[in-house]
């Protein structure tokens, strides 16, 4: 690699590509990851069978190869569900923390770097927030706002806002006393200039760190939401919904449950072995010993 | 240490504060009149009003605020709208009372499994122990409780047919007849807190094994076994101590999953019956309830870590 001079990769890259190489588990899930998320992207076109396509005489096959995970109570095919499926996951969990990890930085940013009475305000908005199980508070929040898909993903992005903010909030205190940053202010440089060009890159990799963690706890909260009834509404598959609705049927056919369990258990443990990975490669003193 | 823990209740009170206008206020922007949903749609509109009348609806939106308050403190929770106007307070409380069992059986599993397995895997770090219990207990704190339930009963109930799948239980039940109902709902709510405390404890004391004073207790010639009771347990479980205490509030979300799952009746799946009828007074309660002993399990936290802690104490 490093003999080959057409190498567009910089070295701090090649760096980091090296470390997160160096870690299997990383791969392993990496590898799953991108997996269901190509499934999130083309599922529907993939799927052998149409999600919704009910065969009543088909009902609660057990796997074979025509269908590959059987089938549920009213025919459909269950693995087409679950590629489906993946869609609502990615969509949901993804967009709200692309949501946090925006409003988070700005507000992190803000308050770190002007301090005062916003910063305070803040500051204890964020600690009520998070001083809830972030299910519960989803759960009511939901549940006075209704299951919409646009209420799911604001509840994913409030949720996880203030956790945002605190990281950036204290990257943004350590940054601004720097002395370049110092440099920068003595040079006349203006307020959004010092913090966006000098304060806000290098608060950008706990940020990708926080979000790979958060996007696995997201799939955790919207997988839970839509076993309880209050996600995705059908007929969008969705697979905490699959285990719901199929929990009538355990005794006699119990891959209906299984195999969207699995699906959510593969994701879920793939999603924190990359995150896993992605913290060691861009924050390596963390992770060792 | 008594400024300190006035210092916590006070800013207990008001969160708790905070949150009970937060749950009012948001149940009153729903719409629909709750004097008309309790007569239904094709109530005569002079009872609607007198009901109006009865249940202060037509005062200002604080005077009904600060009355339900009071109410509330006073352990006057109202009428639950969806089961025929009976009180929200008793059955909120026999729900909470089943809660606590259920909370309490996972807690005996989760705290003191948690803190075996995190020193193993410290002792052993880098070894094959060590990588099989990181790697379980990350993979289990993203795990719904829903999906390990459901991988649980189709073990232990399906295959193997040793436990109940469903853990409903009658108010009359005895203790012997509810204990195997809830060993698999028990399993199932520790296994993310098990992991977390695995976690933290395995951190700690790896922390704790790499410091001075631990090279410097074995420097002078104390047995393994010594310097572990000694020094680093004592430093390492500190913040194992703290997750425990914090975790009873966790355990509230994954509570409502798991009874859920389970059919138990608890106030997990008495909020989602709320939720799902939208009975207002007793979303209000079993929420408010919620925040309440969450907040408390925070503060308990943050207290015996000061009173382990003096560097806290007497900042």
């Amino acid at each position: 690699m490093s003999s080959n001079p057409t190498s567009k990769r910089s070295p701090r890259a090649k760096i980091l590509f090296k470390r997160f190489a160096s870690n299997p588990l990383a791969i392993v899930g990496a590898f799953f990851f991108f997996f269901f998320f190509l499934m999130a992207l083309i599922g529907s076109y993939a799927a052998p069978y149409p999600f919704a396509a009910q065969v009543i005489a088909d009902r609660l096959q057990s796997p074979s190869w025509t269908h590959l995970c059987g089938t549920d109570q009213f025919g459909r095919d269950v693995f087409s569900r679950i590629i489906v499926g993946a869609r609502s996951v990615f969509f949901l969990g993804g967009s709200g923390t692309i949501l946090a990890a925006f409003f988070g930085l700005m507000l992190g940013l803000a308050s770190g770097y002007y301090g005062g009475l916003f910063d305070e305000l803040a500051m204890r908005a964020c600690d009520v927030v998070m001083s809830f199980p972030s299910l519960l508070l989803a759960l009511v929040f939901i549940s006075l706002s209704g299951p919409s898909l646009l209420n799911l993903v604001m509840i994913v992005a409030i949720l996880y806002i203030p956790i945002m903010a605190r990281v950036v909030r204290g990257m943004t205190l350590e940054l601004k006393n720097m002395a370049y940053v110092e440099a920068a202010r003595i040079r006349g440089e203006s307020a959004p200039y010092i913090i966006f060009v000098e304060i806000m890159p290098n608060t950008l990799p706990p940020v990708f760190v926080e979000m790979s963690m958060r996007f696995s706890y997201s799939i955790f909260l919207v997988a839970s939401l839509g076993f309880l009834g209050l996600g995705v509404q059908p007929p969008s598959p969705d697979w905490g919904m699959q285990i719901n609705e199929a929990r009538g049927f355990l005794s006699n056919a119990p891959w209906v449950l299984l195999c969207p369990a699995t699906a959510i258990a593969v994701l879920v443990v793939s999603t924190s072995l990359l995150s896993d990975g992605i913290r060691n490669m861009l924050q390596p003193s963390m992770g060792k010993r | 240490m008594l400024k300190y823990l006035a210092r916590r209740l006070g800013f207990v009170l008001i969160t708790l504060l905070v949150s009970s206008m937060i749950i009012f206020f948001s149940t009153q922007v729903l719409p629909g009149d709750v004097a008309q949903m309790i007569l239904g749609r094709f109530a005569r509109p002079e009872a609607v009003e007198a009901l109006r009348v009865k249940l202060g609806l037509n005062e200002p939106i604080y005077v009904q605020y600060l009355t339900w308050l009071k109410n509330f403190v006073q352990g006057d929770w109202g009428l639950s709208l969806s089961t025929n106007n009976y009180p929200v307070a008793p059955m909120v409380w026999e729900r909470l009372k089943n809660s606590f069992i259920l909370a309490m059986a996972a807690f005996v599993i989760y705290v003191p499994g948690g803190i075996l397995l995190g020193l193993w895997a410290a002792l052993r770090r880098n070894k094959a122990a060590d990588h099989i219990i990181s790697v379980s207990s990350l993979s289990l704190i993203g795990l719904p409780e829903f999906v390990t339930g459901v991988i649980l009963i189709a073990i232990f109930s399906l295959k193997l047919g040793w436990l109940p799948p469903s853990s409903s239980i009658s108010p009359t039940a005895t203790l012997p007849e509810i204990l195997p109902k809830l060993v698999l709902p028990a399993i199932t709510a520790a296994l993310v807190s098990l992991a977390y405390i695995t976690r933290m404890t395995r951190a700690s004391t790896v922390e704790a094994l790499y410091s001075d004073y631990v090279r410097t207790a074995y420097l002078k010639g104390l047995s393994p076994r010594q310097v572990l009771f000694r020094h680093v347990l004592r430093n390492a479980l500190m913040p194992t101590v703290t997750v425990a205490a914090i975790s009873i509030g966790w355990l509230m979300g994954g509570l409502v999953v798991t009874e859920a799952l389970f059919s138990y009746p608890g106030l997990g799946r008495l909020l989602l019956f709320a939720i799902q009828r939208r009975d207002l007074p007793l979303i209000q309660a079993t929420t408010l309830l919620m925040a309440a002993i969450f907040c408390l399990s925070n503060m308990l936290a943050d207290i015996i870590y000061a009173w382990l802690n003096p560097k806290i104490r007497f900042q």
